[in-house]
């Protein structure tokens, strides 16, 4: 049974951006990243090595999906303090080792203080399969 | 009840999309399993490269869930390096998806050849049941309320007799279970 919350970031103007990123997914592409935020609700981040990796920001973690197209997806841990969840953050890929958007890392952890400043900036994570 | 297969069980109806989460799988337990079995043996990442003749960095990026180039070949020096078999099967769905669920250090763990229980001690004869699955203590728990049946994708399985595998255990429960005949696995 899922141990870890997985929760989406929602702008308060455009709503779940994480959900829009994902429809425009490959149907392929939704399937790894779905098995992979299964990982992450299932296993945590302790358990499967890489499963998340650091993308030199503070707090802000990638998720590495290989495929046709890179996927490279922000999230972070909680960000409520103890809270066994991950928020994502922003969907992104990269291209010729660089990110779409561009500073996708950074841009995710201003999400990420949006966030903690207000906790109703998020919503149970929206599976598109 | 899995909640993962609830999850997935209208999402498997596509062919592309579960072969697509099942290879993932696969990539993500095997790279796990190499860690597990590397940590069991107090071994570091250089001296199992050098043990199965590769170089550090590229058992580095073996051990990773976004590694998805394995060969068999690779894989039987890994295994030989550990001093195990490789099992290399075709699998139902429904298997790999409870696997992933109950993926854990225990149910990932092996013993090399030397600790091997079966070839330890001539007590131990062929036990089918502890050729087949291992279910955690939780695992154990949750089954215990479903009685002896688990229904799953429109099928009827058998609960396994409750074993762990971490290696101490294992081997008494092998040795004090060689009396009992009555152990179950899952049918199949």
């Amino acid at each position: 049974m899922p141990k870890w919350t997985i929760f989406d970031y929602v702008d308060p103007v455009d709503g779940n951006l994480i959900r829009a990123w994902t429809v425009r997914l490959q149907k392929k592409e939704r399937a790894k990243l779905n098995q992979r935020l299964d990982s992450l609700a299932v296993h945590g981040a302790g358990m499967i090595p890489g499963i998340i990796s650091p993308t030199g920001i503070p707090s802000i973690f990638k998720l590495k999906i290989r495929g046709k197209v890179q996927l490279r997806p922000m999230l972070c841990e909680g960000p409520g303090r103890g809270e066994e969840a991950f928020t994502l953050l922003l969907g992104a890929f990269e291209v010729s080792d660089d990110y779409d958007p561009v500073g996708a890392p950074l841009l995710a952890s201003r999400l990420r203080d949006c966030l903690i400043k207000d906790m109703r900036r998020r919503v149970l994570h929206e599976r598109v399969s | 009840m899995s909640g993962l297969v609830d999850k997935l069980r209208s999402e498997f109806q596509d062919e592309e999309y579960r072969h697509s989460y099942a290879e993932e799988c696969l990539n993500t337990t095997i790279a796990t399993q190499i860690k597990i079995l590397r940590e069991q043996r107090e071994m570091t990442q250089s001296a199992l490269a050098k043990k199965s003749e590769m170089l550090q960095p590229r058992l580095s990026v073996m051990e990773n869930a976004d590694y998805s180039s394995w060969s068999i070949s690779t894989l039987k020096r890994l295994a030989r390096a550990f001093d195990l078999a490789l099992a290399v099967k075709f699998e139902a769905f429904s298997e790999v998806v409870l696997d992933f669920e109950e993926m854990s250090k225990e149910t990932l763990s092996r013993p090399s050849f030397k600790d091997d229980p079966m070839f330890r001690s001539a007590k131990v004869k062929t036990h089918r049941a502890f050729r087949r699955r291992r279910y955690s203590e939780s695992d154990r728990q949750t089954a215990a309320g479903l009685q002896m049946g688990l229904s799953f994708m429109g099928q009827v399985v058998e609960l396994p007799h409750p074993i762990s595998r971490n290696n101490a255990d294992y081997s008494q429960n092998l040795l004090r279970e060689d009396s009992n005949a009555s152990c179950v696995g899952i049918a199949g």
